[in-house]
C-alpha cells in the first residue's frame, strides 16, 4: 500500500487504497462489521488486511470501548427484540452509524425455538440454550453473532441430554484464542463420583469433550442469574452453596487447564446467606470478581475482590437502597460495564456511577424478567477445525461458508 | 475568541508549500502531537509540517479553532445543548468536501493526532460508502485498477461475506 511519487504529487488522483496502513487501520476499526465485510470485496490489499486475526481483534477492542451503550433486551423465553441507546452518551462519542434494527433476527433457516435461555455473551458472541420444541425435541446449545448473522448449533453433548438439572457457561480462553461452553449436569441418584460430570465444548475444535475433572460435589444450589459477566482471564465462575461449610462459595473453572477451584465469598456473615428474601449476584467489574447482595429491606451492597482468589481482598465497596432507585419489588439484576459505571435493573434500567454515587434512570424495560446484554459489533467468529465434527448449522451450506470465512485463517 | 491567558501565546505552523499560519496556542493544543511538542519544549519557533499542504492545513486550523472555542465535555457538568448542536452542525458543514480532501485531512489528523477529527473523517467516509456495492465503493474511493481482485477472487470474497449484502 505504499505511495508512488506520482501519486504524492497529484493528490487528486490518489487512491484510497494507497493511504498508509496506520490511517486505514484507524478508518477500518471504526467501521461497523457489515461495512468491513463489504470492504473485503473492494480490493486485493483490503481483502487480505481485513481478514487477519489481528485486525479482527483491533476492531473488537475498538467496538468494546466505544459501543458501550447499545443493549439487547431478551425476553426470558423469546427473541431479542429491543435495542437501547443510552441517552447519557453524547453524540460525539458514539460509534459511527451503527445501524441496528430494533428487532435483531436469527439468520434465515434457523430452526424455530419455543423457548430458550441465555448462558453468556462474550466479545459479540451470544450463547444460548433452547429447551427443544415440538418440531425439534432435542435441546441444543447455540452460538450466535448478530453482527455477522453467523449462527452455530453445537453438536449434541454425550451425557445428560434429557437431564433438566444442567448448568452451562460460556467463556473466552485467551490462551488458545478459543470460545468454550462448559456443561455440568447433576444426575439424581447416581454414584457420587459421577454426580457432576463435566463436558467442555471448544469452538475451535468443534467437539464436546468429557473431562475427568468433576464439579465439586459438595456445592449445590448453583445460581443461574449471573449472565455473561462471570468470565475473566480464561475462567468462568459459578455462585453456589457449599454444604460442608454451610456457606456460599464461588466455583471457578479454568478453561485452559480444565480444573475447578473454589473462591471464598466475603466474610459478611448472615448478610450473604441465600434466603427467600435475599438475592445475590456474581459478576465481574473492572476485571475484578464482584458480588452484589440484596436483602429484603431493599439494601444493596457491592463487594469487589481486589486480588483474585485472595479472600482477604474482598471490599464492600458500595451500598445503596433500591428505594432510591424507585424500583419495584421485582428482582434486581445488574450487568457490569467494564469501566467506571454499571447498569442496574429491575423493571427499569439505571446507570450507577460509584464516583458520584448517583443513579441515572435510563428507561423502562419491556418485561421485568428480561435479560440484558451489551451488544458488541464484532467480526469475531471461530470456525471449527476441519478435522472436528462437521458444523451443525441450520443445515444450510451458505451459512457454513459464512462461518468459515470469518475465521480468517481458513 | 477565548479570553484565557494561555490564548495569548502564539504558535506558528508551516505547511509543505511553505505557507505559515500563526494560531493561538490553545488552538494548536487540539493536536495531541503538537501538545506533546510544546510540553517537551521543542516548539519554540515554527513547527514545520512537511507532509501537510496549505489547503489541508487551513481546513484543520478551522476545525481546531472551532473545537477549541467550544466548551469541553465534562462528565460532571451539564453540557450546553446548544453548544453541542452548534458543534454538530459545524462538523456536518466541515465534512462537505470532496473525497481527496477528506483523505488528506484524515491523514493529517492522524499525523497530528486529533482524535475527534479522525473520527469525523472516518464517519464521513463511512457515510459515503454505506449501503454501496463494491463497484460503487471502488469509484468513490478511487481504487487503483491494479489492486482489483480477480473475478474468481471477488466471487469468493462476496460469497464469504454474503451476510454483509443482505
Amino acid at each position: 500500500m505504499a505511495k508512488t511519487p506520482d501519486q504524492q504529487q497529484h493528490p487528486i488522483l490518489r487512491s484510497m487504497a494507497n493511504t498508509p496502513d496506520d490511517v486505514l487501520h484507524e478508518l477500518f476499526i471504526r467501521l461497523p462489521a457489515k461495512l468491513v465485510a463489504r470492504m473485503r470485496c473492494v480490493c486485493k490489499s483490503w481483502n487480505g488486511f481485513l481478514t487477519t486475526p489481528s485486525f479482527i481483534k483491533s476492531h473488537l477492542d475498538h467496538s468494546k470501548n466505544t459501543n458501550k451503550e447499545i443493549l439487547l433486551e431478551f425476553e426470558a423465553d423469546g427473541y431479542p427484540f429491543f435495542d437501547f441507546e443510552n441517552p447519557c452518551t453524547a453524540e460525539y462519542s458514539q460509534p459511527l452509524n451503527l445501524e441496528i434494527p430494533n428487532f435483531l433476527k436469527f439468520p434465515v433457516n434457523t430452526p424455530p425455538f419455543d423457548s430458550f435461555y441465555l448462558i453468556g455473551s462474550v466479545n459479540g458472541l451470544i450463547c444460548f440454550v433452547d429447551e427443544g420444541s415440538l418440531r425439534c425435541p432435542t435441546p441444543g446449545v447455540h452460538i450466535w453473532n448478530p453482527s455477522l448473522s453467523a449462527f452455530l448449533t453445537l453438536p449434541p453433548y454425550s451425557t445428560g441430554s434429557k437431564c433438566k438439572d444442567k448448568y452451562l457457561w460460556f467463556g473466552f480462553d485467551p490462551k488458545t484464542d478459543d470460545y468454550k461452553v462448559v456443561k455440568v449436569i447433576r444426575i439424581e441418584g447416581a454414584d457420587i463420583r459421577n454426580e457432576w460430570p463435566v463436558e467442555v465444548y471448544s469452538m475451535r475444535k468443534g467437539v464436546w469433550e468429557v473431562i475427568s475433572e468433576r464439579f465439586p460435589s459438595h456445592v449445590r444450589n448453583l445460581s443461574r442469574n449471573e449472565l455473561g459477566v462471570g468470565w475473566h482471564d480464561g475462567r468462568v465462575h459459578w455462585l453456589g452453596y457449599n454444604y460442608m461449610t454451610q456457606q456460599l462459595t464461588i466455583v471457578a473453572f479454568d478453561l485452559d487447564e480444565k480444573t475447578f477451584c473454589e473462591i471464598p465469598v466475603p466474610d459478611c456473615k448472615k448478610d450473604c446467606r441465600i434466603t427467600t428474601h435475599q438475592m445475590i449476584f456474581l459478576g465481574m467489574w473492572n476485571d475484578k470478581l464482584c458480588l452484589m447482595s440484596y436483602n429484603r429491606r431493599g439494601n444493596l451492597q457491592v463487594w469487589l475482590m481486589n486480588k483474585y482468589k485472595v479472600a482477604e481482598s474482598w471490599v464492600g465497596s458500595y451500598f445503596f437502597n433500591k428505594y432510591l432507585l424507585d424500583l419495584d419489588e421485582s428482582p434486581f439484576r445488574f450487568i457490569l460495564n467494564n469501566e467506571s459505571r454499571f447498569l442496574a435493573y429491575g423493571n427499569r434500567l439505571c446507570l450507577y456511577d460509584p464516583a458520584a454515587k448517583s443513579f441515572k434512570y435510563m428507561g423502562e424495560l419491556t418485561r421485568p424478567y428480561s435479560i440484558i446484554v451489551r451488544y458488541v459489533d464484532s467480526l469475531v467468529w471461530v470456525a471449527p477445525s476441519k478435522s472436528g465434527s462437521p458444523v451443525a448449522t441450520a443445515a444450510d451450506s451458505k451459512l457454513k461458508r459464512k462461518i468459515n470465512v470469518i475465521d480468517g485463517e481458513s | 475568541m477565548s479570553t484565557s491567558s494561555s490564548s495569548s501565546k502564539k504558535i506558528v505552523l508551516k505547511s509543505a508549500d511553505n505557507e505559515t499560519f500563526e494560531i493561538d496556542e490553545i488552538v494548536a493544543l487540539e493536536s495531541q502531537a503538537i501538545k506533546n511538542m510544546i510540553e517537551d519544549e521543542c516548539a519554540d519557533n515554527v513547527i514545520p509540517l512537511g507532509n501537510i499542504d496549505s489547503k489541508t492545513l487551513s481546513k484543520i486550523i478551522e476545525y481546531c479553532k472551532k473545537h477549541a472555542e467550544s466548551p469541553k465535555k465534562d462528565d460532571n457538568a451539564d453540557i450546553d445543548e446548544k453548544a453541542v448542536e452548534d458543534l454538530k452542525s459545524f462538523d456536518a458543514e466541515f465534512a462537505k468536501v470532496d473525497m481527496p480532501l477528506i483523505q488528506d485531512i484524515l491523514m493529517a489528523a492522524n499525523f497530528l493526532n486529533i482524535d475527534n477529527l479522525i473520527g469525523l473523517m472516518c464517519r464521513t467516509i463511512a457515510d459515503r460508502i454505506k449501503g454501496k456495492t463494491p463497484e460503487e465503493i471502488r469509484k468513490i474511493l478511487n481504487i487503483n485498477k491494479n489492486d482489483l481482485l480477480s473475478p474468481e477472487q471477488e466471487a469468493k470474497a462476496r460469497e464469504e461475506n454474503s451476510w454483509a449484502f443482505d
